[in-house]
């Protein structure tokens, strides 16, 4: 097994080495909570697309929760009705045609203001001297772009609700308890913005869940690589290069094999995706948005941003370095404090 | 007072409130002090998982993470990290 706890490695330095020299790239890691790490690319892949491999039950484990502490979570059980993410079957795959739809018209929009956004929130990059790529770049570009998709202006309480911690199973009744308000907070805000129906409120709710995080991520992952790399430096920016959602979680519905590692029923898989970006495999990097059933809805949304971000960091012809990186508490999101760089 | 031997009574407790014990195991455990405990070898699911840390997080009154059972996987370990937390 190897010694890095899995909660460590999406945020680990050096990690497109870390994955390459992982070694076994599968392993249990808890026998107690029967959870295993994939960090194998291929492996990963394969098991995205899987029929044997669920999104774990959390319906049942709020089932349990509520039995135990007598309290109701009414706004996570709204948001597991609500996301796709949790869902299978007919209306898994009605909500995710709604979604791609939603998006679509939300491109739409977004596409006639994403150069000027772009260059706005790119500008504080054309100073020399110390930028806060997280504070004063990506956040609010993540920010405007969301007001966009749903139709409101965000606010900072808003955007530090930390609504994507919903997705791991494995959650002390205190972070349940966190997430059922944080939630609740969400749906008065959407609520309270321009009327709509339980689709649109759904589709708002999957932005809000997915997008703090992972454009985020896209963002400050490109931004940081470009600085801290001296053979990148003067490279265009092409394809991502992290998965906006660096691990997912799966849950075993029928004993199976994939490669050389036998699952059983019920054990519980952290699925390391950001692994099929560092692949020195190209073709591994296209499921960095995920693969399967479940992959992500926001794809082409993602890949329009991207381009335009992309497009306008290269324009800018950065020199500079990295000064100091400062990460919020998360085991499965990269999350950030304070990214400063020196621009030269 | 969070002694060791404290925890081991907290924990054997929870694993009783989690079905995960029976009341017979659990009183022949804590008689035995050095007896130690495989978490694992009770063969709980990912559910039980989810109350145990219930269990445990309004017997302790703070925040129980699935990574400290992880890392410290039997009765004793548990006890130990419970009772220096």
């Amino acid at each position: 097994m190897n010694s890095i706890k899995s909660y460590e490695l999406h945020t680990a330095p050096n990690r497109r080495q870390l994955f390459s020299e992982l070694q076994p790239k599968v392993w249990r890691e808890s026998d107690i909570a029967r959870q295993w790490v994939v960090a194998d690319p291929e492996i990963c892949i394969a098991m995205l697309r899987s029929p044997n491999l669920v999104m774990p039950d959390q319906g049942k484990a709020l089932d349990l929760l509520e039995k135990a502490t007598g309290q109701s979570f009414e706004n996570l059980r709204l948001a597991n009705r609500f996301l796709p993410a949790f869902m299978e079957g007919p209306e898994h795959a009605e909500l995710r045609r709604e979604l791609a739809t939603y998006l679509m018209s939300a491109l739409k929009r977004l596409d006639e203001i994403l150069p000027d956004l772009t260059e706005q929130h790119l500008s504080p990059l054309k100073t020399k001297g110390i930028v806060d790529i997280y504070n004063a770049v990506a956040r609010p570009f993540v920010c405007d772009i969301l007001s966009v998709l749903i139709g409101q202006k965000l606010s900072n309480e808003i955007l530090d609700l930390q609504l994507g911690n919903i997705f791991p199973l494995y959650k002390g009744p205190t972070q349940w308890r966190q997430l059922n308000a944080d939630y609740g907070v969400a749906l008065e805000f959407l609520r309270d913005g321009p009327e709509c129906d339980e689709f649109d409120l759904a589709c708002k709710l999957c932005c809000l869940t997915f997008g703090v995080d992972s454009f985020s991520i896209l963002f400050v992952e490109a931004m940081f690589e470009l600085f801290e790399s001296e053979t990148l430096r003067n490279l265009p920016i092409e394809f991502p290069r992290e998965a906006g959602v660096p691990v997912t979680f799966r849950s075993v519905r029928e004993n199976c094999t994939f490669g050389e590692y036998e699952f059983t029923r019920g054990d519980l898989i952290r699925l390391q995706i950001q692994a099929t970006s560092y692949s020195e495999n190209k073709s591994h990097h296209t499921s960095m948005f995920g693969a399967g059933m479940h992959s992500c809805v926001g794809r082409q949304l993602s890949l329009k941003i991207w381009k335009h971000f992309a497009e306008g960091v290269n324009k800018l012809d950065l020199k500079g370095e990295i000064v100091s990186r400062n990460l919020g508490h998360s085991h499965f999101w990269t999350r950030y404090n304070a990214v400063e760089v020196r621009v030269m | 007072m969070k002694t060791e031997d404290n925890m081991r009574v907290l924990i054997v407790n929870a694993l009783v409130d989690v079905k995960a014990l029976t009341a017979d195991a659990a009183k022949a455990l804590l008689k035995n002090d050095a007896q130690n405990l495989e978490l694992a070898s009770l063969g709980i699911d990912s559910m039980a998982v989810i109350n145990l840390c219930n269990a445990l997080e309004e017997g302790l009154g703070r925040e129980v993470e699935i990574e400290e059972l992880v890392e410290h996987s039997t009765l004793n370990s548990l006890a130990k990290h419970f009772a220096n937390a």
